[in-house]
This record gives C-alpha cells, sequence and structure tokens, in this order.
C-alpha cells in the first residue's frame, strides 16, 4: 500500500493514496463534484472544466480540473467557493449558448443560476459538447476506433474519417449510450440498424431457427475475431442457441 | 572531414583550422538569412561570387553567406573583415563596385554607409559603431555574421564544441547541471522555467529512453529568433543538445522544427549530417561511450504545437493537441518517456555557460534572469530587426537607442511583447527593466521574444480584437473555456469595432477573461485573455469611447470613422478625387474638394495621398 497524503476538502480533513485523481478524493469523501466530460471507465480526458475546483498547494491557490489533477502532496481543497462558482456559472454560459437546447446542460446550468446565455453570446445550436466520450470509448473500450475529430478551434467536430461512413464502425451503439446529450441517433428497423451522426447503416444478422433480426452483421465479424469464435456460431440468436 | 575520436583530436582540427586563417585576410560577409534574402541576398551571393573569380581573387578573398545578421529593416548587409566595413541595402549591381573599390584597395564607398534617419549626413563606417548594434550585447546571436551556418570547420575555427569536448571530458553529469543551475539559465521559450531544475528533474525521472528535444516550432506572428538562430549558426544549437543530453543521461533526440522553415531544416539536416561524421555526435562522440543522436521532426504549422504537450503528441504522430501537465513532461513526456524540452534559444546558451561558468554568465543580465535574450522589434520603429540585449535593459533603450524611435516622428504609445498572448505595455513603463519577472509583472509575459512597436496611430480595441482572432483560429478546440469563451470575446469585440458595443461588455469581458485565464487546459488558453486585459487595465478609455461615444480615437476602425475635407488648406489638387475608388470625392479645379460621407468605403486612400494635409479623420 501506498503512502497516504493528507489533504482537506472543504475544510474536512480526508487522506488518499499518492496519484489518486482528485474527483475521486472528492467523490469518496462524499463531496459532489459535478462533471460533463467524464466516465469511471476511460482515462480522464479534462475539457468540459466543469470539475474545476480550487487547490491550495501551500504558496498560492489555482483552479484545477479534478479529473486529471492527481494527489501528489498535502492540498487544501474547496470543490464550491465563490470563485469556483462564478467559473463554473461562465463555463455553462458558454456551454449553453453552444447547445441551447439540450436538457443536461439546462438542468445543471440552472444550478448555478444560469437559466439562458448571455444575450451577447452568439447561439451555435449545436447539439454536441464536445466531451469527446464517443471517440474514447470506441477507441479505448470497444477497440475500433472508428472516430476522431476534425477541424481545430470553435469548428471542431467529433465525426467519423472524412464524415462520410465508415466500414470500421460495428455499430455496436457504445458512442451513443455514453454521450450525455444524447446527440448520437442510433436506431433499428426493417433489417438495419443505423447511426445517422456518422453516415453508418448496417445490416442486421437474421436468426437462422425464429427469423428474428439479432445482432449487427459487422459486429458479429468483429465478436467472432476478437474471440476467436465460428462465425457461423453467430448465426443462431441466444434465445434459440 | 575525418572522424574526431578524441579530445585532442579535436583540438588539434581546430588548431589547424586556426593556422591558416589570416585574421589579416580580407573576408566579404554577406547576410544571407530569410529577411536579406527576401531583399534580394541570393541574387548579391551570386554576383560576388561572380566578381571574385572574374577578378582573380577567389583564393585572396575569403567569402562567406552567412546567417541573419540582425539589422533586417537594412538588408541586404554586406560586411567587409577584418576592419568590419559595414554597407546596407546592397544590391546586386552594387557588388562590382564593392569588389573593385573596398575589396581591392579599402576604399569606402560612401552611399552604401549607413545613416540615422535624424541625421542623413553622419556616416557610420565600422558595424559595431551603428546604433542597432552598439547597444546590444551579441553573446549567442554574434557568430552568425561570422559564420557559414553549412560550414562545420566555420563554428570549430571560432571555438565551437569546445563547451561539448570541456563538459565530456572534465565534468561529470551533475556538475553539469549545478553549473547551469547556478547559471540561473531560464528558459527561452516562454515560461522562463529554470532549465537546470528541468534538465534535474529528467535525470531523476524513473524510465528509459529519455529524450532530450528542441522546441523550434516557433509559431508567433512577426518573431523569427529561433528560426534565424537554427539557419544561422545550427551547430550551437547542436552542442547546446548534445551537453544537455549527457547532463541527463539521454540517448536520442528530435529537433521539432516548422516546416515553414524550410532553410532553418536545410541547415540543421546538413549540420545534423556534418556532426555525426565528425564524431560530434551519434555513436561514441569524441570517443568517449557516450551516444545521442538528433533526428529532425517537421511540424505541420499549428501554432499550438508549441506547446510541449501538443508537441510531443504530435512528435508522436497524433493530432497536436495538448494534455493536462500536472504530472511533468520529464517524467511522462514523448511516448510516456522521460522528456527534456527547450526551445532553439535556450539550447544555444548552454555551450556559453559550461565553456565560461555560471560566474562569467551571471555577470550578464539581472539577478532573476541572467544572460542575454533574443527579440524580434518589429512594428512602427525605425529599426525592425532581430536585436540581442542583456535582461535588464529598459524598453526605451530597446525601442529608442537601438530601435532608433518611432518613424515619422509619431508618439509612442505601446509595446506588446511575448507574441499575439502577450500584453501590451505603454509608454509609462517605458522605463521597465526586461526580465521574465518584470514583465509579467505589468501583465505581459517575455514569451519567446516578440516586441511589437505601435505607435499613436494603433487602435487597441483593434489590437486586442485582432489578436484574440489569432488566437481563437489557433485553438485547436480540446478544451471548453479557450474553444467557446475566445470566439464569444471575439464577437464581443468585433461589434465594439463595429460601434455596436453595449453597456455592461467590459464586465462581461472581464469575468470571461478570467475564466479563460483560469480554466482552460495549456498555455495558450490561460494566456489569451492577456491583449484584452492588458489593454484593458491601460487604455480603458478607448474602450469606453468605442462603446458610449462610438468613437474610434485612433481614428482607425472603419464604422467609427468619416473622412473630412478641412477646406482652408484644401488646394483643390485633386489627388483625392483620383485615387478614390468609391468616387466619393467631389470637386472640381480651383474648388475646394468635399468628400460624400454616403459613398465613402472609409479606405483611407485620400488621407494618405492629400500632400497639403487637408483630409482629416474623425
Amino acid at each position: 500500500m501506498a503512502d497516504l497524503i493528507n489533504l482537506t476538502i472543504n475544510g474536512r480533513p480526508t487522506a488518499v493514496p499518492y496519484d489518486t485523481p482528485l474527483l475521486t478524493a472528492c467523490r469518496d469523501a462524499g463531496v459532489d463534484v459535478p462533471t460533463l466530460c467524464h466516465n469511471d471507465n476511460v482515462a480522464a480526458y479534462g475539457v468540459c472544466r466543469i470539475c474545476s475546483v480550487e487547490v491550495n498547494e501551500g504558496r498560492k491557490t489555482r483552479v484545477v480540473p479534478s479529473c486529471v489533477y492527481t494527489v501528489r502532496r498535502e492540498i487544501a481543497v474547496q470543490t464550491d467557493s465563490p470563485r469556483i462558482h462564478r467559473h463554473r456559472a461562465m463555463l455553462l454560459n458558454l456551454l449553453l449558448a453552444r447547445c441551447p437546447d439540450e436538457e443536461p446542460i439546462q438542468k445543471l446550468a440552472a444550478q448555478y443560476g444560469v437559466l439562458a446565455p448571455h444575450p451577447r453570446f452568439q447561439k451555435k445550436n449545436d447539439d454536441c459538447i464536445l466531451c469527446g466520450l464517443c471517440v474514447q470509448i470506441c477507441r479505448d473500450i470497444v477497440g475500433v476506433a472508428a472516430l476522431g475529430f476534425e477541424g481545430r478551434g470553435f469548428e471542431r467536430r467529433a465525426v467519423s474519417p472524412f464524415d462520410a461512413e465508415n466500414p470500421v464502425c460495428i455499430a455496436c451503439g457504445a458512442c451513443a449510450f455514453a454521450c450525455p446529450t444524447q446527440c448520437i441517433e442510433f436506431g433499428e428497423a426493417g433489417g438495419k440498424r443505423w447511426l445517422k451522426r456518422w453516415h453508418r447503416e448496417v445490416d442486421m444478422l437474421v436468426c437462422e431457427k425464429c427469423g428474428n433480426y439479432w445482432l449487427p452483421d459487422a459486429l458479429s465479424h468483429q465478436f467472432a475475431k476478437r474471440m476467436g469464435i465460428d462465425p457461423a456460431s453467430l448465426n443462431v440468436c441466444t434465445n434459440c442457441r | 572531414m575525418e572522424r574526431l575520436t578524441s579530445f585532442a583530436a579535436l583540438e588539434e582540427y581546430r588548431g589547424q583550422l586556426v593556422a591558416g586563417r589570416d585574421p589579416q585576410r580580407v573576408m566579404v560577409a554577406v547576410c544571407a538569412g530569410t529577411g536579406c534574402i527576401g531583399c534580394g541576398a541570393n541574387q548579391v551571393v551570386a554576383a560576388f561570387k561572380k566578381e571574385l573569380a572574374e577578378q582573380g581573387l577567389a583564393d585572396k578573398v575569403e567569402f562567406r553567406a552567412t546567417g541573419c545578421h540582425g539589422f533586417c529593416e537594412r538588408g541586404t548587409l554586406v560586411v567587409i573583415h577584418p576592419q568590419r566595413v559595414f554597407y546596407q541595402v546592397v544590391s546586386a549591381k552594387d557588388v562590382p563596385e564593392i569588389v573593385e573599390k573596398t575589396v581591392k584597395t579599402g576604399e569606402v564607398i560612401d552611399r552604401l554607409l549607413y545613416a540615422d534617419k535624424t541625421d542623413k549626413d553622419q556616416k557610420v563606417l565600422h558595424e559595431h559603431d551603428v546604433p542597432f548594434y552598439k547597444h546590444q550585447r551579441r553573446l549567442i546571436f554574434g557568430n552568425n555574421g561570422a559564420i557559414d551556418p553549412t560550414s562545420l570547420d566555420d563554428y570549430i575555427a571560432l571555438g565551437g564544441y569546445a563547451a561539448l569536448a570541456k563538459a565530456l571530458a572534465t565534468m561529470q553529469s551533475d556538475q553539469i547541471i549545478a553549473e547551469v543551475k547556478r547559471a540561473g539559465l531560464r528558459g527561452r521559450g516562454g515560461g522562463g522555467f529554470p532549465a537546470g531544475v528541468k534538465w534535474e528533474s529528467c535525470r531523476n525521472a524513473k524510465g528509459s529512453p529519455k529524450y532530450v528535444v528542441c522546441n523550434a516550432d516557433e509559431g508567433d506572428p512577426g518573431a523569427y529568433m529561433d528560426r534565424s538562430l537554427l539557419e544561422g549558426n545550427p551547430h550551437s544549437v547542436l552542442e547546446g543538445m548534445v551537453i544537455g543530453a549527457y547532463a541527463i543521461g539521454s540517448n536520442d533526440g528530435y529537433i521539432y522544427v516548422r516546416n515553414e522553415y524550410p532553410l532553418a531544416v536545410q541547415n540543421a539536416t546538413i549540420a545534423i549530417d556534418q556532426a555525426r561524421a565528425a564524431g560530434l555526435l551519434g555513436k561514441n562522440i569524441l570517443g568517449t561511450d557516450f551516444s545521442y543522436d538528433i533526428k529532425i521532426s517537421r511540424g505541420g504549422g499549428a501554432f499550438v504545437c508549441g506547446e510541449s504537450t501538443a508537441l510531443m503528441a504530435s512528435l508522436e504522430g497524433q493530432a497536436g493537441e495538448p494534455r493536462a501537465k500536472y504530472v511533468h513532461t520529464v517524467e511522462h513526456g514523448l511516448y510516456n518517456r522521460p522528456t527534456n524540452l527547450n526551445n532553439v534559444e535556450t539550447w544555444a546558451n548552454v555551450p556559453y555557460i559550461v565553456l565560461h561558468g555560471a560566474d562569467e554568465y551571471r555577470k550578464i543580465g539581472t539577478e532573476g534572469s541572467p544572460g542575454t535574450k533574443i527579440f524580434s522589434l518589429v512594428g512602427k520603429v525605425n529599426n525592425t530587426g532581430l536585436i540581442e540585449v542583456p535582461m535588464g535593459i529598459t524598453l526605451r533603450d530597446i525601442i529608442y537607442n537601438i530601435g532608433g524611435g518611432i518613424p515619422k516622428e509619431k508618439k509612442f504609445k505601446a509595446v506588446q511583447t511575448g507574441g499575439p498572448s502577450g500584453g501590451c505595455i505603454p509608454a509609462e513603463h517605458l522605463d521597465l527593466p526586461v526580465d521574465f519577472d518584470k514583465l509579467y509583472d505589468v501583465g505581459s509575459m517575455m514569451g519567446s521574444g516578440g516586441m511589437i512597436v505601435m505607435d499613436e496611430n494603433t487602435c487597441m480595441v483593434e489590437l486586442a480584437r485582432y489578436f484574440t482572432a489569432f488566437l481563437s483560429d489557433e485553438s485547436c478546440g480540446k478544451c471548453l473555456p479557450c474553444r467557446e469563451g475566445l470566439t464569444q470575446m471575439r464577437g464581443i469585440l468585433q461589434d465594439i469595432c463595429d460601434g455596436k458595443g453595449q453597456d455592461g461588455d467590459l464586465d462581461l469581458i472581464e469575468t470571461l477573461a478570467g475564466t479563460i485565464r483560469e480554466c482552460s487546459l495549456c498555455a495558450l488558453g490561460q494566456t489569451a485573455p492577456n491583449p484584452v486585459e492588458s489593454t484593458l487595465r491601460f487604455f480603458r478609455s478607448e474602450y469606453e469611447a468605442h462603446i458610449h461615444h462610438k468613437r474610434c480615437p485612433a481614428g482607425v476602425c472603419p464604422p467609427l470613422i468619416t473622412y473630412k475635407v478641412l477646406p482652408d488648406r484644401c488646394t483643390a489638387c485633386g489627388a483625392c478625387k483620383r485615387v478614390c475608388p468609391a468616387a466619393a470625392v467631389e470637386g472640381q479645379k480651383k474648388v475646394v474638394h468635399r468628400i460624400l460621407v454616403e459613398k465613402c468605403i472609409k479606405c483611407g486612400q485620400c488621407y494618405e495621398i492629400c500632400p497639403a494635409d487637408a483630409i482629416i479623420k474623425e
């Protein structure tokens, strides 16, 4: 067991192992810190900055995103100081200008007293907050890496390469489930499954016994390859096996 | 040349070179840096080669096409040694005369000499007496004018690689680190982090291999210090890197250089090949068991790739996006291995420190920022170019003594230091000593050394808008505050410049700037509010004039100005009418002219051309 590092969170002392992400330390101590781009199952990406907290490392106090900051020495943390409150309100204000109609953003913004984007901000009316979870989960959990980013700055977008259908995509839908604003439309009908945002449409495999659609064709190939099983064994659905 | 396999062999080779070179021999040095090439230096070089050959002087006179001398305003520059006669604005047609007179007989050609703009008759004969050079301290940059950057011999003859030999032969790695720490060398790329401390952390970090990397991704508009060093004296950078690698314990390194710097790429490539062949780089350097090699990696041109973590991502072949640095790159850098990154100028300082010692180095500069700094002095200043000055010199000395003041006797308004995300420093701080900490105290920064001078005709709101627009274009878009915040900030500033500013805009800008500064992921976002915040601090009244009175005091923002003819001054010459592209000038011979406001597109051409100064901006 590594040495424990002492810290205080909102004045209450606690201790965590060296290099523990501050967000984990806060949550373990029962202190809620809001996040938008965080998912415990992938490496912290640190882009929404909503989880920013105030950290005093001895000499001066600075603002750090708690998801990527790790505890390496004694610190004093404030998770909801007026300064943090002000920053979160501004970040959510900016996000609301980008995505005015997304409910999770509206809800969180309201908690910080932001009911509408500042009238001086231009509205983008986008539905994606660029948290990057779809890209990360596709690459690091599904292991397919069918998605990426294009453009930079304000023009940045999460896309399939060249914003066209990517045959690598297995239409598993993990991206759609991970998306905090549910902006990745995912549907199934008439023997097809589609992910509109990625221009992806795949055929569904029909169970040889019951005749029901049960698995995207592309996904079955990936299953067979990754698990080393006979592709033909996936021609029968789990109910009929 | 033969591979040098011992320290003695290097010294012997240097001895041979020096013995074979007569210091009294005539030597013609033509600046062939990028600035002078733009002024026709390549033609001047060709003309000299041709002329010297035709006159049968090729063996008697030494000729060198060197790197940048710095005084780019007056290119092409030619210096005739040993007297160091300094010719400026030389073109190819001047060359036969220079060879005939100065090279052959030492006769000076008066018209090519430098004269100050204020006193045209006061000619200056020698390079070191030109005011632009006289007030400089060219510790790192000085050899640029003396060597052919593609010649290893030139570098060695001037004492090159002696510091490396000294380090390898007589110093332990911790001694070198201690010396660099004691010298107080701070990173010249912008952050000003103590280089020795960084080296030590990298040396102590667990993991191998370790990488020692040079950042030559200089992307600030108008800045070209690193470019000129790498183009003009690449071996000094390599020597610094090899010493650093020895101290840190690294065997692999990279120079990450912008692809837009073709000459820097070319000269660095040549230098690496030469050093490798001479046994100064690669396996068993100078016969020791220390090996270190360097590869060149060319950047794709994104400004953000000058940031260390983005640079390393780009080196790995990933998109050039930064990541959080709470765990430093000296522990987890390139390929997640301990990596020491310093910029070109920092590396070029290392040989001097090792050779002359920390005490000697500390004699230059200030207590907190020892040494010199190279700046690119550009904008509304008479002598634009690259300057190297001791830290602690005042802005006034730089702008008036070296820079020769503001053109057309206009009033100085502000100087922006530190590149696009630096702050603007007004006249009241002209006597500020320039070093890392003092610039930070007034809301600006050293950055990599850009220095843009502005006169009274610069609108500070427009300036803030311009730099905010640059930075929002160059933002990678990864983190929210930089991506969304800078775009919104740019929109509001654009509105203010367009006369659509509203009450409360300044408060909103200040709050927004605070969030961008404190919450952004990398230094690009964290420093991006500098232009806005510093101009708000020092020139708030200009913002207020734009917002509340719909007036641009500097007369720059087109929607807020009107051009008017002063009837008592107008001579009815018709120049304005002829030049106007919008047919917005009314008038005939002997009748005072008038500008039709509804037709005027505010291009300002009439204002520029009027010989009687009869047109004003309101």
